[in-house]
Protein backbone atom coordinates (compact mmCIF):
# COMPACT_ATOMS: atom_id res chain seq x y z
CA UNK A 1 0.00 0.00 0.00
CA UNK A 2 1.14 3.54 -0.56
CA UNK A 3 2.82 4.76 2.37
CA UNK A 4 0.75 8.04 1.87
CA UNK A 5 -2.81 6.73 0.78
CA UNK A 6 -4.17 8.15 4.00
CA UNK A 7 -3.52 11.26 2.72
CA UNK A 8 -4.26 10.68 -0.77
CA UNK A 9 -7.81 9.10 0.42
CA UNK A 10 -8.35 12.32 2.40
CA UNK A 11 -8.14 14.61 -0.52
CA UNK A 12 -10.27 11.77 -2.51
CA UNK A 13 -12.74 12.11 -0.16
CA UNK A 14 -12.60 15.89 0.40
CA UNK A 15 -12.63 16.55 -3.54
CA UNK A 16 -15.92 16.62 -4.52
CA UNK A 17 -15.30 16.97 -8.58
CA UNK A 18 -15.55 14.63 -11.50
CA UNK A 19 -13.80 12.09 -12.50
CA UNK A 20 -11.03 11.74 -14.06
CA UNK A 21 -9.98 15.29 -13.46
CA UNK A 22 -9.99 13.70 -9.69
CA UNK A 23 -7.90 10.82 -10.71
CA UNK A 24 -5.42 12.97 -12.68
CA UNK A 25 -4.79 15.35 -9.68
CA UNK A 26 -4.19 12.33 -7.17
CA UNK A 27 -1.91 10.79 -9.63
CA UNK A 28 0.13 14.36 -10.31
CA UNK A 29 0.25 14.85 -6.28
CA UNK A 30 1.22 10.94 -5.27
CA UNK A 31 3.97 11.36 -7.91
CA UNK A 32 4.96 15.22 -6.20
CA UNK A 33 4.50 13.25 -2.88
CA UNK A 34 6.91 10.36 -4.14
CA UNK A 35 9.59 13.28 -5.00
CA UNK A 36 9.07 15.45 -1.98
CA UNK A 37 9.79 12.13 0.34
CA UNK A 38 12.97 10.80 -2.18
CA UNK A 39 13.91 14.31 -1.23
CA UNK A 40 13.53 14.30 2.47
CA UNK A 41 15.71 11.02 2.62
CA UNK A 42 18.56 12.40 0.34
CA UNK A 43 18.71 15.13 3.26
CA UNK A 44 19.47 12.15 5.52
CA UNK A 45 16.00 11.91 6.92
CA UNK A 46 14.86 8.63 8.36
CA UNK A 47 12.13 6.82 6.66
CA UNK A 48 9.41 7.90 9.15
CA UNK A 49 10.57 11.42 9.27
CA UNK A 50 10.86 11.85 5.83
CA UNK A 51 6.63 10.49 5.45
CA UNK A 52 5.99 12.63 8.12
CA UNK A 53 7.67 15.94 6.53
CA UNK A 54 6.26 15.23 3.24
CA UNK A 55 2.53 14.93 4.90
CA UNK A 56 3.05 17.88 6.53
CA UNK A 57 4.38 19.92 3.47
CA UNK A 58 1.53 18.76 1.16
CA UNK A 59 -1.07 18.90 3.44
CA UNK A 60 -4.55 20.37 1.79
CA UNK A 61 -6.62 22.43 3.95
CA UNK A 62 -10.37 22.59 3.29
CA UNK A 63 -9.76 26.07 1.33
CA UNK A 64 -7.32 24.56 -0.71
CA UNK A 65 -9.76 22.14 -1.78
CA UNK A 66 -12.64 24.25 -2.05
CA UNK A 67 -10.55 26.22 -4.43
CA UNK A 68 -9.43 23.03 -6.40
CA UNK A 69 -13.14 21.90 -6.83
CA UNK A 70 -14.47 25.75 -7.86
CA UNK A 71 -11.72 25.42 -10.62
CA UNK A 72 -12.72 21.75 -12.36
CA UNK A 73 -16.10 22.53 -11.53
CA UNK A 74 -18.75 23.64 -14.63
CA UNK A 75 -21.84 24.39 -13.88
CA UNK A 76 -23.53 21.98 -16.33
CA UNK A 77 -21.58 19.26 -15.25
CA UNK A 78 -22.15 19.84 -11.51
CA UNK A 79 -26.19 19.18 -12.07
CA UNK A 80 -25.75 16.23 -14.35
CA UNK A 81 -22.92 14.36 -11.71
CA UNK A 82 -24.95 15.23 -8.55
CA UNK A 83 -28.38 13.50 -10.29
CA UNK A 84 -26.55 10.21 -11.22
CA UNK A 85 -25.14 10.16 -7.83
CA UNK A 86 -28.09 10.91 -5.81
CA UNK A 87 -29.75 7.01 -6.95
CA UNK A 88 -26.93 5.10 -5.92
CA UNK A 89 -28.26 2.11 -3.18
CA UNK A 90 -29.42 -1.10 -5.47
CA UNK A 91 -32.92 -1.26 -4.89
CA UNK A 92 -33.18 2.57 -6.00
CA UNK A 93 -31.84 1.44 -9.55
CA UNK A 94 -33.99 -1.28 -10.13
CA UNK A 95 -37.52 0.62 -8.67
CA UNK A 96 -36.18 3.47 -11.19
CA UNK A 97 -35.25 1.19 -14.05
CA UNK A 98 -38.69 -0.55 -13.51
CA UNK A 99 -40.98 2.35 -13.34
CA UNK A 100 -39.10 3.96 -16.48
CA UNK A 101 -39.24 0.69 -18.11
CA UNK A 102 -43.22 0.55 -17.26
CA UNK A 103 -43.73 3.98 -18.75
CA UNK A 104 -41.35 3.26 -21.95
CA UNK A 105 -43.47 0.61 -23.31
CA UNK A 106 -47.02 1.53 -22.20
CA UNK A 107 -46.04 5.10 -24.07
CA UNK A 108 -44.49 3.18 -26.33
CA UNK A 109 -47.35 0.69 -27.22
CA UNK A 110 -49.44 3.69 -27.88
CA UNK A 111 -47.29 4.82 -30.37
CA UNK A 112 -46.55 2.33 -32.52
CA UNK A 113 -50.42 2.13 -33.69
CA UNK A 114 -50.92 3.74 -37.44
CA UNK A 115 -53.96 6.18 -35.77
CA UNK A 116 -51.19 7.93 -33.52
CA UNK A 117 -49.02 8.10 -36.31
CA UNK A 118 -50.75 9.31 -38.91
CA UNK A 119 -52.15 12.68 -36.88
CA UNK A 120 -48.82 13.42 -35.91
CA UNK A 121 -47.53 17.04 -36.02
CA UNK A 122 -44.03 17.48 -38.37
CA UNK A 123 -42.20 18.13 -35.06
CA UNK A 124 -42.36 14.60 -34.24
CA UNK A 125 -39.31 14.39 -36.73
CA UNK A 126 -37.15 15.86 -35.07
CA UNK A 127 -37.81 14.35 -32.03
CA UNK A 128 -37.38 10.87 -34.10
CA UNK A 129 -34.15 12.36 -35.01
CA UNK A 130 -32.87 12.83 -31.53
CA UNK A 131 -33.73 9.26 -30.74
CA UNK A 132 -31.74 7.71 -33.18
CA UNK A 133 -28.70 10.25 -32.85
CA UNK A 134 -29.09 8.91 -28.71
CA UNK A 135 -29.43 5.30 -30.04
CA UNK A 136 -26.21 5.68 -32.13
CA UNK A 137 -24.21 7.81 -29.57
CA UNK A 138 -25.37 4.94 -26.73
CA UNK A 139 -24.73 1.97 -28.76
CA UNK A 140 -20.78 3.84 -29.58
CA UNK A 141 -19.95 4.11 -26.20
CA UNK A 142 -21.35 0.39 -25.62
CA UNK A 143 -19.04 -0.84 -27.85
CA UNK A 144 -16.18 1.26 -26.59
CA UNK A 145 -17.33 0.58 -22.66
CA UNK A 146 -18.31 -3.49 -22.73
CA UNK A 147 -17.13 -4.94 -25.69
CA UNK A 148 -13.51 -3.54 -26.93
CA UNK A 149 -13.40 -2.21 -22.87
CA UNK A 150 -11.73 1.03 -23.89
CA UNK A 151 -11.32 2.27 -20.15
CA UNK A 152 -9.04 5.10 -20.82
CA UNK A 153 -9.76 7.42 -18.16
CA UNK A 154 -9.36 10.68 -20.04
CA UNK A 155 -11.89 9.90 -22.74
CA UNK A 156 -14.15 7.67 -20.72
CA UNK A 157 -16.80 10.57 -20.05
CA UNK A 158 -16.26 11.86 -23.67
CA UNK A 159 -20.06 11.90 -25.72
CA UNK A 160 -21.77 10.48 -22.49
CA UNK A 161 -23.33 14.29 -21.46
CA UNK A 162 -24.07 14.80 -25.32
CA UNK A 163 -26.22 11.87 -24.36
CA UNK A 164 -28.27 14.05 -21.97
CA UNK A 165 -28.41 16.96 -24.26
CA UNK A 166 -30.23 14.89 -26.73
CA UNK A 167 -32.80 14.14 -24.32
CA UNK A 168 -33.28 18.02 -23.51
CA UNK A 169 -33.01 18.56 -27.25
CA UNK A 170 -35.96 16.08 -27.56
CA UNK A 171 -38.27 17.76 -24.81
CA UNK A 172 -37.31 21.24 -26.75
CA UNK A 173 -38.62 19.60 -29.75
CA UNK A 174 -41.63 18.39 -28.20
CA UNK A 175 -42.38 21.73 -26.39
CA UNK A 176 -41.85 23.82 -29.25
CA UNK A 177 -44.07 21.28 -31.51
CA UNK A 178 -46.53 21.90 -28.72
CA UNK A 179 -47.17 25.39 -28.61
CA UNK A 180 -46.95 26.04 -32.76
CA UNK A 181 -49.80 23.00 -33.18
CA UNK A 182 -51.30 25.09 -30.32
CA UNK A 183 -50.71 28.64 -32.00
CA UNK A 184 -51.30 27.18 -35.84
CA UNK A 185 -55.31 26.16 -34.73
CA UNK A 186 -55.69 29.65 -32.51
CA UNK A 187 -54.67 31.31 -35.17
CA UNK A 188 -57.53 29.12 -37.90
CA UNK A 189 -60.10 30.08 -35.44
CA UNK A 190 -59.86 33.84 -35.19
CA UNK A 191 -62.34 35.98 -36.94
CA UNK A 192 -61.22 39.00 -38.94
CA UNK A 193 -60.73 41.77 -36.54
CA UNK A 194 -60.77 39.94 -33.75
CA UNK A 195 -57.83 38.54 -31.39
CA UNK A 196 -56.77 34.74 -29.95
CA UNK A 197 -58.61 35.75 -26.73
CA UNK A 198 -61.94 35.40 -28.47
CA UNK A 199 -60.97 32.09 -29.94
CA UNK A 200 -62.75 30.68 -26.56
CA UNK A 201 -66.20 32.26 -26.70
CA UNK A 202 -66.59 30.97 -31.01
CA UNK A 203 -64.92 27.38 -30.39
CA UNK A 204 -68.09 25.88 -29.89
CA UNK A 205 -70.11 27.46 -32.59
CA UNK A 206 -70.33 24.37 -35.08
CA UNK A 207 -69.16 20.76 -34.82
CA UNK A 208 -66.42 21.47 -37.59
CA UNK A 209 -64.59 23.28 -34.56
CA UNK A 210 -64.78 20.96 -31.89
CA UNK A 211 -63.20 18.21 -34.65
CA UNK A 212 -60.45 21.12 -35.04
CA UNK A 213 -60.45 21.08 -31.16
CA UNK A 214 -59.66 17.21 -31.03
CA UNK A 215 -56.97 17.20 -34.01
CA UNK A 216 -55.45 19.64 -32.27
CA UNK A 217 -55.19 17.96 -29.15
CA UNK A 218 -54.17 14.69 -30.97
CA UNK A 219 -51.36 16.73 -32.64
CA UNK A 220 -50.63 18.35 -29.48
CA UNK A 221 -50.86 15.15 -27.35
CA UNK A 222 -48.50 13.44 -29.95
CA UNK A 223 -45.86 15.78 -30.03
CA UNK A 224 -45.61 16.05 -26.36
CA UNK A 225 -45.69 12.20 -26.09
CA UNK A 226 -42.74 11.26 -28.29
CA UNK A 227 -40.63 13.68 -27.01
CA UNK A 228 -41.59 12.97 -23.17
CA UNK A 229 -40.87 8.95 -24.43
CA UNK A 230 -37.24 9.37 -26.16
CA UNK A 231 -35.90 12.02 -23.44
CA UNK A 232 -36.90 9.54 -20.76
CA UNK A 233 -35.19 6.27 -23.17
CA UNK A 234 -31.87 8.54 -23.64
CA UNK A 235 -32.21 9.18 -19.75
CA UNK A 236 -32.49 5.66 -19.00
CA UNK A 237 -29.41 5.20 -21.92
CA UNK A 238 -27.39 8.07 -19.80
CA UNK A 239 -27.72 6.58 -16.57
CA UNK A 240 -26.95 3.33 -17.77
CA UNK A 241 -23.38 4.66 -18.77
CA UNK A 242 -23.24 6.64 -16.64
CA UNK A 243 -22.97 4.28 -13.70
CA UNK A 244 -20.46 2.23 -15.77
CA UNK A 245 -18.14 4.84 -15.71
CA UNK A 246 -18.22 5.48 -12.44
CA UNK A 247 -17.65 1.84 -11.34
CA UNK A 248 -14.46 2.01 -13.68
CA UNK A 249 -13.49 5.66 -12.52
CA UNK A 250 -13.67 4.00 -8.44
CA UNK A 251 -11.07 1.51 -9.60
CA UNK A 252 -9.32 3.49 -11.32
CA UNK A 253 -9.24 5.86 -8.39
CA UNK A 254 -8.88 2.70 -5.50
CA UNK A 255 -5.94 1.57 -7.86
CA UNK A 256 -4.19 5.23 -7.66
CA UNK A 257 -4.48 5.20 -4.20
CA UNK A 258 -2.88 1.48 -3.19
CA UNK A 259 -0.23 1.35 -5.97
CA UNK B 1 -5.10 37.79 -22.68
CA UNK B 2 -6.49 37.92 -18.78
CA UNK B 3 -5.74 41.31 -17.78
CA UNK B 4 -4.18 41.31 -14.16
CA UNK B 5 -5.49 43.09 -11.27
CA UNK B 6 -3.96 43.77 -7.79
CA UNK B 7 -6.37 42.63 -5.11
CA UNK B 8 -4.94 43.98 -2.09
CA UNK B 9 -6.82 40.99 0.06
CA UNK B 10 -5.65 38.67 -2.23
CA UNK B 11 -1.94 39.39 -2.73
CA UNK B 12 -0.37 36.66 -1.18
CA UNK B 13 -2.22 34.20 -3.70
CA UNK B 14 -1.32 37.10 -6.17
CA UNK B 15 2.22 36.60 -4.55
CA UNK B 16 2.17 33.10 -5.09
CA UNK B 17 1.29 32.96 -8.46
CA UNK B 18 3.69 35.27 -9.62
CA UNK B 19 6.59 33.44 -8.32
CA UNK B 20 5.12 30.54 -10.26
CA UNK B 21 4.62 32.19 -13.62
CA UNK B 22 8.50 33.80 -12.78
CA UNK B 23 9.90 30.37 -12.33
CA UNK B 24 8.27 28.48 -15.39
CA UNK B 25 10.14 31.16 -17.42
CA UNK B 26 12.94 28.88 -16.80
CA UNK B 27 11.63 25.92 -18.30
CA UNK B 28 8.82 23.50 -18.00
CA UNK B 29 8.52 21.98 -14.38
CA UNK B 30 6.16 20.01 -11.62
CA UNK B 31 4.89 20.81 -9.17
CA UNK B 32 7.38 19.88 -6.70
CA UNK B 33 10.33 21.41 -8.67
CA UNK B 34 8.23 24.92 -8.60
CA UNK B 35 7.87 24.49 -4.60
CA UNK B 36 11.70 23.34 -4.33
CA UNK B 37 12.65 25.95 -6.75
CA UNK B 38 10.83 29.23 -5.24
CA UNK B 39 12.32 28.28 -2.19
CA UNK B 40 16.14 27.79 -3.01
CA UNK B 41 16.28 30.94 -5.39
CA UNK B 42 14.59 33.33 -2.46
CA UNK B 43 17.37 31.99 0.18
CA UNK B 44 14.35 29.48 1.78
CA UNK B 45 12.09 33.12 2.56
CA UNK B 46 9.30 32.16 0.06
CA UNK B 47 7.91 28.73 1.65
CA UNK B 48 4.73 27.72 1.58
CA UNK B 49 2.16 24.63 1.99
CA UNK B 50 2.89 22.43 -1.70
CA UNK B 51 -0.43 21.63 -1.09
CA UNK B 52 -1.62 25.42 -1.86
CA UNK B 53 0.70 24.91 -5.02
CA UNK B 54 -2.25 22.33 -6.62
CA UNK B 55 -5.28 25.15 -7.05
CA UNK B 56 -2.71 27.88 -8.29
CA UNK B 57 -1.41 26.12 -10.69
CA UNK B 58 -4.87 24.42 -12.14
CA UNK B 59 -6.65 27.89 -12.13
CA UNK B 60 -3.29 29.03 -14.07
CA UNK B 61 -3.78 26.33 -16.84
CA UNK B 62 -7.62 26.56 -17.13
CA UNK B 63 -7.32 30.62 -17.63
CA UNK B 64 -4.39 29.21 -20.18
CA UNK B 65 -1.55 31.13 -18.84
CA UNK B 66 0.49 27.81 -18.00
CA UNK B 67 -0.26 24.55 -20.03
CA UNK B 68 0.25 20.83 -18.36
CA UNK B 69 1.69 17.76 -20.30
CA UNK B 70 1.55 14.16 -19.20
CA UNK B 71 5.06 12.54 -19.15
CA UNK B 72 5.51 8.93 -18.58
CA UNK B 73 8.41 8.60 -16.46
CA UNK B 74 9.21 4.89 -15.89
CA UNK B 75 7.11 1.39 -16.00
CA UNK B 76 4.49 2.92 -13.60
CA UNK B 77 4.90 6.71 -13.25
CA UNK B 78 3.35 9.24 -14.70
CA UNK B 79 4.14 13.08 -14.00
CA UNK B 80 2.19 16.60 -15.04
CA UNK B 81 4.73 19.10 -16.45
CA UNK B 82 3.85 22.85 -16.52
CA UNK B 83 5.03 25.39 -19.20
CA UNK B 84 4.23 28.60 -19.91
CA UNK B 85 2.43 29.98 -22.22
CA UNK B 86 2.94 33.11 -24.34
CA UNK B 87 -0.73 34.61 -23.01
CA UNK B 88 1.45 33.47 -19.74
CA UNK B 89 4.70 35.51 -20.36
CA UNK B 90 2.59 38.74 -21.08
CA UNK B 91 0.41 38.43 -18.27
CA UNK B 92 3.80 37.80 -16.14
CA UNK B 93 5.06 40.79 -17.70
CA UNK B 94 1.62 43.05 -16.69
CA UNK B 95 2.08 41.95 -13.29
CA UNK B 96 5.62 42.35 -12.37
CA UNK B 97 4.80 45.73 -13.36
CA UNK B 98 2.11 46.05 -11.21
CA UNK B 99 4.51 44.86 -8.39
CA UNK B 100 6.98 47.08 -9.07
CA UNK B 101 4.48 49.89 -9.36
CA UNK B 102 2.94 48.78 -6.20
CA UNK B 103 6.01 48.02 -4.17
CA UNK B 104 7.68 51.81 -5.48
CA UNK B 105 4.26 53.22 -3.71
CA UNK B 106 5.12 51.27 -0.82
CA UNK B 107 8.01 52.62 -0.30
CA UNK B 108 7.51 55.73 -1.21
CA UNK B 109 5.60 56.05 1.85
CA UNK B 110 7.40 53.83 4.08
CA UNK B 111 10.52 55.41 3.10
CA UNK B 112 8.91 58.54 4.99
CA UNK B 113 9.02 57.02 7.99
CA UNK B 114 12.63 55.16 7.52
CA UNK B 115 14.04 58.59 6.72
Amino acid sequence: MNRFSSLLNSINDRLEIAQPIKSRILLEIAADLQDAHDFYLGQGHTEEEATRLTQERFLLDDAAIAELAAVHQPLVKKILDRFSLQVQSRWQRIILLLTLLTIAAVSGRVMMTSEFLADASPFVWPVWGTAIAGLLLFLYKFYQLYLIKNHTIRTLRKGVHSLALLGLLSLLFGLSGYFYELLVFGMQLVLPGGSLITVVCTVTDSAEKIIDIHNCYVRTSTVMMASLFVAMLIGLLWYALMNKIAQIEMAEAKSILLT
Amino acid sequence: MIKPQLDIPLLTKQFNETLILAILVHGRKHGYQLALEIESKSGGLFTFNHGTLYPILHRLEKEKLISGVWKQEGPKRQRKYYTLTSAGKKYLAAHVAQWRELFTQFFNIAGVIEG
